[in-house]
């Protein structure tokens, strides 16, 4: 089944009428993974923070979006705000600037699980106690209790994580979710990502710029530069055959790095 | 040199019984010289950024001290020239209400450099891999990989003697990654700079440094010459390496 359907979605800045985002469409499965990589830059995260519409007031859009054949770029903000959190959760790229500085980590998550729940702080707990071991979260209790900045950046984006799959929504968007991890972390964290597609029949869009893990856990990829998407398809065939010029010069890049890590590591690289 | 002896942190937690502190650090010692480049590898939330921040002395450690060329990193007068940092939040890091021009150009402006001519700026900013036109955008107006290039050229515009350099290239994609790494490389030869390279991706650490630290639970596990990483002993840098997800 059809779960998200964009249609020609088109991004511009409102004062100087510079189009970051070109007539780009896609659609996403129940259960499937979607990978959007591309040059930094390149519209990414504006084409993300659209289907959430929660971009910059200075930014302007058209086009369509279908949640589950509902028409989201209809609704009211009011109504929109509704699907935000339990339909359609979305993990920032910038752990940081997801949580009021103000307050005690515990009080957002709390106040999120509260409005698309209902439930009391103690079931709140619960739950977050759950999936905060699954992203590989030790002290649960001492890290609820911090500010925002008393976290490192990883256990900010584990956080958010946590929150995400605390929530179940139909449709997660994870806006360079490992950034900040280290291997084994980032590993639990990919595995995580797998098994709620396969438990939740919960879609995932997974922008990143790793391709690596793009592989592992994407079903299909779109390849964005310069606010439009230059190849869309099947991960494995794109990977192995790539059509457009900047996809070749962009799995040919990470070759440099990778060939010399290999030259390093010799008969051991890790697969 | 930047030198670390015995240092140790903790800081204050609000445990349910009673206020009690967390060490984060342990008897850290290191070694950086100028012209090297020094990996810290490890586990998130294992302390590397707060040894990040006692390195630029924004921080106190509780014990031990730390230097640059002999000299106490505390004492801003030391420190001012000769270390800069890209911090891993960059997006905080950038003062809102200043454009891409003003950011970069702030520090300059502290060590009263005599002409900041716009040369400068558009060579640091073609540097990072953005076009000139970019000094006149502001911070919200820049995608994560450019802001944390904006960065990069700040903390490149002072020539400084070392580079902190905390996951400064996480939000980038390959190519940037390659070109910001091979500039890093060049910037170290031209001018003798060394780097302090904190990251969790091990092909970019190999790719740069040296010689890497493998970091776990605020302790060093272990120093490696960079060739030697096949050769890691710690279990724990062997786990690292097994749960690399290669492309
Ligand atoms: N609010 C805004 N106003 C004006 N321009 C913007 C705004 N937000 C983003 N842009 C511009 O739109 C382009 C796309 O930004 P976006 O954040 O989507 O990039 P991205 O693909 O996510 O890149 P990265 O990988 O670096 O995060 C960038 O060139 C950026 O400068
Ligand atoms: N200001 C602070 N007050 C209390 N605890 C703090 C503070 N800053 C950091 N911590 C704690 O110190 C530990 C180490 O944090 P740090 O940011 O140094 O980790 P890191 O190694 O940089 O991790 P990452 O790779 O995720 O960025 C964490 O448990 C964090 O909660
Ligand atoms: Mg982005
Ligand atoms: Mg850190």
């Amino acid at each position: 089944m059809k779960l998200l359907e964009v249609k020609h979605l088109k991004v511009w800045e409102v004062q100087t009428g510079n189009v970051i985002v070109h007539d780009t469409s896609f659609t996403l499965e129940q259960g499937q993974c979607l990978a959007i990589v591309g040059e930094s830059g390149s519209g990414k995260s504006v084409t993300s923070r659209a289907i959430m519409r929660l971009n910059n007031k200075n930014l302007q859009q058209t086009g369509e979006i279908f949640l589950k054949n509902e028409a989201l770029h209809l609704l009211s903000e009011k109504h929109m705000q509704r699907k935000r959190g339990k339909n359609l959760c979305m993990i920032l790229q910038n752990g940081m600037t997801a949580f009021d500085p103000s307050c005690l980590i515990k009080v957002h998550l709390y106040e999120t699980l509260h409005t698309h729940f209902g439930w009391s702080e103690n079931e709140s707990e619960q739950a977050l106690m759950q999936v905060m071991e699954k992203v590989n979260l030790k002290n649960p209790q001492e890290i609820l209790h911090k500010y925002p900045h008393q976290l490192s950046g990883g256990m900010l984006q584990r956080m958010m994580i946590a929150l995400a799959l605390a929530l179940e929504p139909d449709i997660m968007i994870a806006d360079e979710p490992t950034t900040a991890l280290d291997t084994i972390s980032q590993y639990e964290v990919v595995q995580q990502f797998i098994n709620i597609r396969q438990q939740m029949n919960c879609a995932i869009i997974f922008i990143s710029h790793d391709l690596g893990v793009v592989r592992k856990i994407a079903d299909k990829v779109l390849v964005m530069k310069d606010g439009e998407v230059v190849e869309q398809g099947d991960v494995q065939a794109i990977f192995a055959n790539p059509q457009h010029d900047y996809t070749k010069y962009l799995i040919a890049t990470r070759g440099a790095i990778n060939d010399h890590f290999k030259k390093v590591m010799g008969e051991n690289v890790p697969c | 040199m930047l030198k670390v002896e015995n240092v140790d942190k903790s800081y204050k937690t609000h445990g349910f019984l009673k206020q009690h502190r967390r060490k984060i650090l342990t008897n850290i010692n290191l070694e950086c010289q100028r012209g090297e480049c020094l990996g810290i590898i490890g586990e998130s939330g294992s302390g590397k950024s707060t040894l990040g921040r006692l390195l630029i002395g924004i921080e106190q450690p509780d014990c031990g001290v730390i230097t640059i060329h002999g000299k106490q990193i505390r004492d801003r007068k030391q420190r001012k020239g000769h270390v800069s940092v890209v911090f891993q939040d960059y997006r905080s890091s950038i003062n809102p209400f200043y454009s891409v021009e003003k950011a970069i150009l702030e520090p300059l402006r502290d060590y009263k450099m005599k002409e900041i001519s716009d040369e400068l700026l558009d060579r640091l900013l073609l540097q990072v891999g953005l076009s000139p036109d970019y000094k006149y955008k502001y911070p919200y107006e820049l995608s994560g990989g450019e802001a944390q290039r904006v960065c990069i050229a700040r903390a490149i515009a002072t020539e400084p003697t070392f580079i902190l350099l905390d996951e400064a290239i996480s939000s980038l994609d390959v190519s940037v990654q390659l070109q910001i790494l091979d500039l890093l490389k060049t910037l170290k030869s031209e001018y003798n700079m060394g780097y302090i390279f904190i990251t969790h991706d091990l092909q970019a650490a190999a790719y740069i440094c040296d010689r890497m630290m493998i970091f776990k639970d605020g302790q060093v596990q272990e120093t490696i010459a960079t060739k030697n990483l096949p050769n890691v002993q710690s279990s724990y840098a062997r786990k690292l390496l097994q749960n690399l997800i290669t492309f």
